[in-house]
């Protein structure tokens, strides 16, 4: 650990400590993550597999940038870039007021990043505030792939225990094991919700129930008509219909119609209705982003 | 025509003969038949000496010779001495009727050489001394023997030798007469065969006195037979204790060496592999010194070519020059792995293929080939289409179906898992990075990763482990280091395209 001067803990990641440090040639600051390595373990954590195989080929202006990787005896250590902060602290300081451009212009850069983990086959699958990396600039990054995969090929042997239960989708709240691209949408829907209402969590569940129970309260419980082949995910079960009593208008006043319908298309229950990054992106919603950004790729 | 064969026959015989003959079994060289082959056709004219021995052993210690590839021998001792001793001795006389009814047409039980073994504990002991002088003597001739039985199975090799005097040997009548054996025959069973296989005979104090070892006469046979071990390249079960001397992985892998406390940088492999080609980004960690020009030895990168010769030159070959990086781009750029590159679903038959095209259809006849020639083709043909690669097809094949074993019986992860990994341990092998020392190793780090990138973990992920290391029998220490080890030799290219991981899987998903 000649390279970096260690400045200080940011926290624990899902395997090992991050360090923010600074490169001491280029005064440069990184975030240093370091998975232990324990020869009668189970080899490289997955997770840190996962974020090395995927960051390498996912080099993008939304997406955390992985810049090296160390390998001594005993540890491996993956440099990032540095943010100086995640959403969830921005949301902390916000004192429950956002500029609404602002949420414009995270939501478009997160589903600019998705856009692009999508295009090349990778699933984020933990796609919530503490994860996503802004910077002084108004930059938003994906980071923490410690969770994502490859998809492709469809077969259902994908894990059903992924996404922190408050950005978890229906279909996989029933334990769906074939899921897509969809899956990282509900996710993008929910933190977009959080966005417009300056950080209040849109589905803050305290178990998969009642994680599911607050979902069809707000949208109304799918049928077996507005959600073909519900009924046969592995963990279905019968939930009273609950009529949508409350519009999308009183949980984020302040967006726009345009906002509440691109809202709508991201939280669709059923996963094949789904809005991807991709249309979101072209969403009439942006049609007044500021062009910079649009254009800065 | 049939009488030249049959000359060339016991010409062989002669030869073999004379040869076994000749080797002194006690140095001495008085017990050698050196006399014994003055033209063709001399066996059936023994010098005196040699009835001599044959009488001496009809006493007492016969039925130790009691394996069917004897009787032969003694046929021509016993007939021989009834010659001389014009059948006057009740014994002999039975003795040949037994021998004459040859060991196929012999009645004897399938118990026969249970019997034997049991017959012969209890009625040896008294002649063990006087039995293994003798057997001296005899053993030249029994292996003989064993020569015409192999040559005519039907007990009828004799005629060969002693024609007129088989063929009046005792009536059939006299040949039921007494039931109590100086010989024992024993025909081969469904359980215990006689195949090219070493006979030891015990006293019945389970003293060893006899050896012999049963060569087979036909010539073309034995030459395939040895043919096809050599052939088989004996897979590299090392023993687990040799765990010490382990193969350093990154230094099996082509790259440098680590050492103790060191910590190396692989920031400059983390461009992306596939799609697109980015300007390369300046490397914004700095390196050690050392780090640095310890990277163009770092050769997995420049050779991807499929160019063989280039590619062998740049898989053995390390290079000092500086790394040049957009040599380095350019390999990138060319890797064009495919699936059926090195593993061709086609090429199962080999040339014995003969295609006919008619004005309307087209047809191939496909000959007969020996599974050994077939495999010894196709292996020939993969050798010479990727030179640099240090693995026969065949071997690749098991390995993979060990590799899908794995998962496939004892883990039940999907085969998804298993195509991804047949991608990553060919593009090991496509680089020349695989040897016999390495493979199963590779192959294991291989399916490891590519499970733990397929949602595989926990309790699984564990069993998954274990049956590698079971499978392969190789310690879990060495596959874990190993693990990393492949990790930075396929560059962390591990999320490879679709397209390459698909075909694996549809022919995974056809032949379960």
């Amino acid at each position: 650990m000649h390279k970096y001067e260690k400045l200080e803990k940011i926290g624990e990641g899902t395997y090992g400590t991050v360090f923010k440090a600074k490169n001491r040639e280029s005064q440069e600051i990184v975030a240093l993550k370091r998975v232990r390595l324990d020869d009668d373990d189970e080899g490289v954590p997955s997770s840190a597999l996962r974020e090395i195989c995927l960051l390498k080929e996912l080099k993008h202006k939304n997406i955390v940038r992985l810049y090296d990787v160390l390998h001594s005896d005993k540890k491996l250590t993956l440099v990032f870039e540095h943010c100086d902060q995640d959403l969830k602290k921005y949301f902390d300081s916000l004192n429950g007021d956002i500029d609404l451009d602002i949420v414009k212009s995270f939501m478009y850069q997160i589903l600019r990043g998705l856009a692009f983990c999508h295009c090349h086959n990778v699933l984020h699958r933990d796609l919530k505030p503490q994860n996503l990396l802004i910077n002084k600039n108004g930059e938003l990054k994906l980071a923490d792939f410690g969770l994502a995969r490859a998809f492709g090929i469809p077969v259902k042997c994908y894990s059903a225990e992924v996404v922190t239960l408050w950005y978890r989708p229906p279909d996989v709240l029933f334990g769906a094991k074939l899921y897509t691209t969809s899956i990282d949408m509900w996710s993008a829907g929910c933190i977009f919700a959080e966005l417009a209402s300056a950080g209040r969590p849109l589905f803050p569940g305290s178990d998969v129930d009642d994680q599911l129970r607050r979902i069809f309260k707000l949208l109304g419980s799918p049928t077996e008509e507005t959600w073909p082949g519900m009924s046969q995910l592995p963990d279905y079960k019968a939930f009273p219909t609950y009529q949508p009593n409350m519009s999308l208008s009183q949980v984020v006043p302040k967006l726009g119609s345009r906002g509440r319908d691109l809202l709508q298309r991201l939280l669709m229950c059923n996963p094949s209705g789904r809005i991807s990054a991709d249309e979101a992106m072209q969403h009439s919603y942006f049609s007044d982003l500021n062009p910079t950004l649009k254009s800065d790729r | 025509m049939a009488a030249s064969l049959k000359r060339s026959r016991s010409r062989h015989r002669i030869a073999a003969v004379t040869f076994l003959s000749n080797i002194s079994l006690d140095g001495s060289y008085k017990d050698t038949k050196l006399a014994l082959l003055p033209r063709n056709g001399a066996i059936a004219k023994p010098p005196f000496a040699y009835n001599d021995y044959i009488l001496e052993e009809s006493d007492g210690n016969d039925e130790c010779f009691s394996e069917s590839e004897n009787v032969p021998l003694k046929t021509k001792g016993h007939v021989r001495k009834k010659t001389h001793k014009i059948a006057n001795d009740a014994d002999s006389a039975n003795s040949d009727s037994d021998t004459v009814a040859p060991p196929l047409k012999s009645n004897l039980d399938a118990n026969a050489s249970k019997r034997f073994y049991r017959e012969r504990l209890t009625s040896s002991s008294d002649s063990d001394r006087k039995g293994v002088a003798k057997f001296h003597k005899r053993l030249p001739h029994q292996l003989s023997g064993c020569g015409d039985l192999e040559k005519a199975p039907q007990g009828s090799s004799s005629e060969s030798l002693e024609p007129v005097k088989l063929r009046g040997s005792p009536s059939p009548a006299l040949l039921q007469e007494q039931p109590k054996k100086k010989f024992r025959i024993f025909k081969p069973t469904e359980h215990s065969r006689f195949g090219d296989e070493r006979i030891m005979m015990v006293t019945g104090k389970r003293i060893p006195f006899m050896v012999c070892s049963f060569i087979p006469y036909a010539k073309s046979r034995t030459s395939v037979k040895r043919e096809e071990r050599r052939k088989r390249t004996t897979s590299g079960t090392r023993p687990l204790s040799s765990i010490d001397d382990a193969l350093d992985p990154f230094d099996s892998l082509g790259m440098e060496r680590k050492l103790e406390g060191q910590e190396v940088s692989y920031g400059y492999l983390l461009t992306p592999s596939h799609r697109e080609i980015q300007s390369k980004r300046p490397n914004t960690v700095d390196d050690h010194p050392e780090v640095a020009s310890r990277r163009p030895k770092h050769i997995v990168a420049r050779c991807l070519s499929f160019d063989p010769g280039s590619q062998r030159a740049s898989a053995h070959v390390i290079s000092h020059s500086p790394p040049d990086l957009k040599e380095e781009a350019t390999a990138i750029g060319s890797l064009v792995y495919h699936p059926h590159l090195l593993d061709d679903p086609e090429l199962i038959a080999g040339k014995h293929r003969t295609l006919l095209t008619f004005a309307s259809y087209m047809t191939s006849v496909i000959d007969y080939v020996k599974p050994s020639d077939l495999k010894k083709e196709i292996n020939d043909k993969f050798k010479s289409k990727f030179p640099h690669v240090q693995l026969t097809l065949s071997k690749l094949r098991s390995i993979k179906r060990e590799m899908k074993k794995i998962v496939k019986h004892e883990c039940a992860i999907d085969l998804l898992t298993v195509a991804q990994a047949y991608v990553y341990f060919e593009k090991l092998i496509l680089r020349g990075l695989i040897n016999k020392q390495n493979r199963k190793l590779c192959a294991g780090a291989s399916l490891i990763l590519s499970a733990k990138l397929n949602d595989v973990k926990g309790d699984q992920l564990k069993l998954l482990i274990e049956k590698t290391e079971n499978t392969f029998r190789v310690s879990r220490k060495e596959l874990l280091a190993f693990e990393i080890a492949v990790l930075v030799a396929l560059e962390f290219g591990l999320h490879v395209p679709t397209s390459e991981v698909n075909p694996h899987y549809q022919r995974l998903m056809f032949d379960s």
